[in-house]
């Protein structure tokens, strides 16, 4: 075996029993151990070189640790709250058929709760306001769902801004400002004042009925409704050729209309008009493929989706699984072939979305939806080729390639600073061995008053055990500060050098993680304490093995 | 004292040897030596003579190369390291030429290390105001009872001195070793605390043992004893002064 492992491995032994060692004969040893600890951690400088290391190597591992930890965390309940637990998909735009029969049989499945089909596309999108000159064009995913079963497979309604409780707040406000309206109007009116241009008892009328649309919206939360009257909409684009009255609603990423989370939406929502185009999927003799005829209708923007994933919420759009279905060509459709043969395509979905029940195993479920998927695929005797086959995935098997790498990129991270606590170690072996020397007159003086070797062993083991104990709390504190200010830092930060450190582009979301793991602070602190009590630990051998006579005669 | 009083410490054909490189210096050829209870001897002798080297050996400090001490009837050199150890703490009191306090703790701190040694965590809390009370008394007899928080640092040398004599007798020791207890002081603070050491001895019959170069010194105790050669010789009493 090699020389390294085994002297790695010793000195990972040694350290816990050392610690061992130093808190036994704290405890139980002299009293003399406790004191002089202490008194050289307070009054000899030198060894606050060595606290300073332990804290700001804890406090660096921690929060890299707490922040990669943390983003593989959001990546990971992100990505789960997009999916949900099992996902049925081909690759490609034009989707698979008979998906109906496919969720019949998967949720005959007891482990599976719940399963929807979405559509995935891409279109482009024009969102304005009325007024609007220079209204927002971008290229967006679009995705279609069903907003009533969506919330029984994934987090996607959460992600909603118009929550419940917002949309009754807001209803509440308008009814409180109707009624207060109705009581000025009744005070004027009494007073004999003139109301010309505007009619109270209108206005009073109207803000009522909003409230009660929104009431009603909240009832039927989530929903693609449209919670005003129609004359709202219809004053807004009064030269339309479709009644606006009649666009349907869509959902907006939040980054697609720029709005952060605490942003106003009064302004925006049931106000901004959204002209998608897609390009429809030609469901033609020789099966699907994409052609090049566009779709274009005008939709309401009735509310936006803050998931905190950036990609997702900077370029989708989200609208009802059957509107994206008609939209893109991808419904039950007749056909007529070249030799005058008549059929019906059947309708498609890219994919189907799955959620399983708390105690189900999710890889054992997968295997029965992949077999409940392929009985239907081979009862309509359809045969998709590779790579274009139907498959069956677990969330995190979908998203292998992105969790792999934030796996790895946080691994090297944990191996690069692990480097530079074995650097603080050895600062703390040079500050303790600096130490002993220098304290080798005391060493004698204490063995000359009847100290054990194993005494003056215990002084420096627990010196050193000291300041991993104050290094590790304090780097703790500081970690946890670091950490929980992380934005207001990083935002202070780029404010006042115009540096970002932290780009939303590249690390998938706007915000860095702010939260610290309890099992990370528990390991990490443990390993501080462990590696400063092993940094005392030859000089403090050496501290014991001292003849006292020669340590007195020390000059 | 009476010579033939049963010996408390005895030391039989005490040999020690140095490796200086490839050559080896004895320094104590054949040491003899017995010391009754309540005793004060002295041993004198030219610098580097091995006057501390057998004070230390004495001591249970340091091993020889030969012969036995006996403390007690018993045999030092077979007791192990911490048996020794507990030797020094509970049995033996040490003042050196160098006061060799420890400069982290204050007065009263450093006059009960042997007590923070001897008690654990909790033993020394439960006895801690007894031990205070007795560190207290001693720095009292030794006239500082006004210095009881001051640091070695701002004492003078004759008052450092005093520490390290009430740290020596703290734990009631039954033999004290002075290593040149006034080689770094001023003649007149060395007389004081040499009789400080006198009152000791001829108050509460401390068992003492000296080693110094200065004769005057030495003449001060029971009995002189002259350290030449690696060998031990004593000198005998004459009235008024002792000599060789």
């Amino acid at each position: 075996m090699p020389i390294v492992p085994i002297i790695l491995w010793t000195l990972v032994a040694l350290a816990p029993l050392a610690t061992v060692f130093a808190v036994w004969r704290i405890v139980t040893g002299p009293r003399l151990i406790s004191k002089l600890m202490f008194r050289y951690l307070m009054k000899r400088r030198i060894a606050w070189v060595s606290l300073v290391a332990v804290i700001l190597c804890t406090a660096m591992v921690l929060i890299v640790i707490s922040v990669m930890g943390g983003w593989l965390r959001m990546f990971r309940q992100t990505n789960h709250d997009l999916i949900g637990d099992l996902i049925v998909y081909r690759l490609g735009l034009d989707g698979f058929e008979h998906y109906q029969e496919m969720i019949d049989e998967i949720r005959k499945i007891p482990d599976v709760k719940a399963a929807t089909p979405t559509i995935h596309s891409y279109g482009l999108v024009e969102i304005g306001l009325a007024h609007t000159e220079n209204p927002i064009r971008n290229m967006v995913d679009v995705v279609g769902l069903d907003i009533r079963q969506i919330g029984d497979v994934n987090g996607f309604v959460k992600s909603l801004h118009l929550q419940k409780e917002v949309l009754r707040a807001r209803a509440d406000a308008l009814a409180a400002g109707a009624a207060q309206t109705q009581r000025d109007a009744a005070t004027r009116i009494s007073a004999g004042d003139n109301f010309e241009p505007f009619d109270p008892a209108q206005l009073a009328q109207e803000e009522s009925a909003t409230a009660d649309s929104l009431r009603a919206k909240a009832a039927s939360f989530p929903s693609w409704d449209k919670p005003l009257p129609d004359f709202v909409y219809r004053e807004q684009f009064p030269q339309s050729k479709r009644d606006p009255a009649t666009w349907g609603g869509i959902i907006v990423g939040s980054g697609v209309i720029g709005l952060r989370s605490d942003d106003p939406r009064e302004s925006i929502i049931y106000k901004a008009r959204v002209k998608l185009t897609v390009l429809k999927v030609n469901l033609g003799e020789s099966g699907p493929s994409l052609q090049d005829q566009t779709s274009t209708d005008y939709f309401w923007l009735t509310d936006d989706s803050h998931t905190g994933f950036f990609q997702a919420d900077q370029a989708t759009v989200y609208l009802p699984f059957d509107v994206l279905q008609k939209e893109l060509g991808m419904g039950e459709h007749p056909y007529t072939t070249a030799t005058g043969e008549t059929g019906t395509e059947p309708a498609r979905c890219t994919e189907i979305l799955i959620s399983l029940r708390p105690d189900a195993d999710s890889y054992s479920t997968r295997d029965k939806v992949s077999a409940a998927v392929n009985g239907v695929l081979e009862r309509y005797r359809l045969y998709y080729p590779e790579p274009g086959n139907v498959r069956v995935e677990t969330w995190d098997q979908h998203q292998q390639y992105f969790l792999s790498a934030v796996e790895h990129e946080k691994s090297l991270l944990v191996i690069l600073f692990a480097i530079i606590s074995v650097v603080a170690i050895f600062l703390i072996f040079c500050i303790f061995f600096m130490i002993v020397m220098e304290k080798t007159r005391d060493i004698g003086i204490v063995k000359s008053v009847g100290a054990t070797s194993s005494t003056v062993a215990a002084i420096f083991l627990g010196y050193g055990l000291s300041i991993g104990i104050f290094g590790g709390g304090m780097g703790l504190l500081l970690a946890f500060l670091v950490v929980h200010y992380i934005n207001q830092l990083h935002a202070s930060l780029a404010y006042h050098t115009g540096y970002k450190i932290w780009d939303a582009k590249t690390y998938m979301f706007d915000t860095i993680p702010n939260t610290m793991d309890h099992r990370d602070v528990v390991v990490i602190v443990s390993i501080a304490i462990l590696s400063s009590v092993l940094g005392a630990l030859v000089p403090a051998i050496r501290a014991a093995r001292m003849n006292p006579v020669e340590a007195l005669r020390w000059e | 004292m009476a010579a033939k009083e049963p010996s408390i410490l005895v030391a039989n054909g005490v040999r020690k040897t140095f490796r200086m490189g490839d050559s080896e210096i004895q320094v104590l050829k054949s040491v003899n030596l017995a010391v009754a209870p309540g005793e004060f001897i002295a041993i004198e002798g030219r610098s580097g003579s091995g006057k501390s080297t057998l004070l230390h050996i004495l001591g249970a400090l340091d091993e020889s190369n030969g012969g036995e001490v006996m403390f007690d009837g018993r045999d030092v050199a077979k007791l192990s390291s911490a048996e020794r150890a507990v030797l020094r703490c509970t049995q033996f009191g040490f003042v050196f030429q160098f006061y060799h306090l420890l400069p982290e703790l204050n007065v009263l701190e450093n006059t009960m290390l042997s007590s923070m040694i001897q008690n654990s965590l909790a033993g020394f809390r439960a006895k801690k105001r007894e031990l205070a009370g007795r560190a207290r008394e001693l720095l009292g007899q030794m006239g500082l009872e006004h210095r009881l928080r001051h640091r070695p640092a701002h004492l003078s040398g004759g008052e450092r001195q005093r520490v390290a004599i009430a740290r020596a007798l703290m734990n009631q020791p039954r033999v004290v070793f002075a290593d040149e207890p006034t080689g770094n002081l001023d003649a007149d603070t060395g007389r004081q605390i040499m009789s400080v050491l006198e009152r000791l001895h001829q108050q509460k019959g401390q068992t003492i043992v000296l080693v110094t170069h200065d004769r005057s010194l030495a003449q001060r105790a029971d009995r002189v004893l002259v350290l030449d050669g690696g060998e031990l010789g004593e000198v005998a009493s004459g009235e008024g002064e002792k000599c060789k």
